[in-house]
């Protein structure tokens, strides 16, 4: 048993393959980041232009959602009373290297405020947020590797408590060429299974 | 005055990140904001930057930023009677 709760779906982005319980949902033209964004917005018919404003790891946390929610939409399991546990190791490395060379510019009085807004990992969650109207808890680790315990830790408690009826847990992880995305959703009334377990394990040793 | 709003729209998509906007998409005419184009506020931050970075205009005052951004002929005009490179 992994615990309280169990995982209703998950999915995963990774070396231009976009899964959806083991389904492969997606394989883009090439493993490169932008076309993997592009091509999955695309490939998922998603209208929504503030993607495009967003830096590399909310794009990665947005469409990782986007995956997950929609399918969750779809099967008519989706709940407002979501609320969002994500982590990763690199923070908003990109985003941080992109406005300090902006500041290391001396012909450059003003860096860029688009660049600026995104120099907090959260801010992903508030992109998630917005898109699927949620009101709800989130928070964001920074941790040295995907720890499925600790995020259970965290969610747990808002499904026992009826803080929230699911918790989407997701490591994303973007620095510089490397990335890759893992989240499932965690539901009130699934109870956890072995499965559940053995999923998670599994993805934490890759 | 034509080759500024050419070179405006440029600079508003490829600065904004409009990805899926084309030039053909919106008129001299069309609102930057809300309904038209779809600009937000960090977007505006952006417009004051470039106002500043390739004209030498400096906007101080938000009104006056909200006029400024209307649409691009109104951009258009107030860099023509203002710009200082």
């Amino acid at each position: 048993m992994m615990g309280e709760h169990g995982i209703q779906s998950w999915c995963s982005i990774s070396e231009g393959r976009v899964m959806l319980n083991e389904q492969l949902l997606h394989e883009a033209p090439s493993p490169d980041f932008r076309e993997v964004m592009r091509s999955t917005y695309k490939a998922l018919g998603i209208e929504h232009a503030k993607f495009h404003k967003m830096d590399p790891l909310s794009k990665l946390a947005f469409l990782t959602a986007e995956v997950i929610l929609g399918e969750a939409k779809r099967a008519g399991s989706f709940s407002q009373e979501t609320a969002l546990v994500f982590a990763n190791h690199s923070s908003c490395i990109d985003s941080d290297r992109k406005y300090q060379q902006s500041l290391d510019d001396p012909g450059n009085e003003w860096p860029s405020p688009a660049v600026f807004v995104y120099t907090l990992p959260n801010i992903c969650l508030g992109e998630i947020s917005i898109r699927h109207q949620l009101f709800t808890e989130s928070c964001f680790f920074i941790a040295k590797e995907f720890d499925p315990a600790t995020m259970n830790r965290y969610a747990d408690p808002l499904l026992q408590a009826g803080i929230a009826q699911q918790v989407l847990c997701a490591w994303v992880e973007k620095n510089d060429d490397h990335y890759t995305s893992f989240a499932y959703l965690l539901d009130r009334a699934d109870p956890g299974t072995a499965r559940d377990a053995m999923l998670l394990k599994t993805k934490k040793e890759q | 005055m034509s080759d500024l709003k050419q070179e405006l729209k440029n600079k508003i998509i490829s600065q904004l990140n409009l990805e899926d906007v084309a030039i053909e998409d919106f008129e001299d005419s069309t609102p930057l904001f809300g309904e038209g184009v779809g600009l937000d506020s960090i977007d505006a931050l952006e417009l004051i930057v470039m106002m500043d970075k390739d004209y030498g205009i400096r906007l101080t005052d938000p009104k006056e930023g909200r006029k400024v951004f209307e649409s691009v002929d109104v951009m258009a005009a107030y860099i023509e009677e203002h710009r200082t490179k």
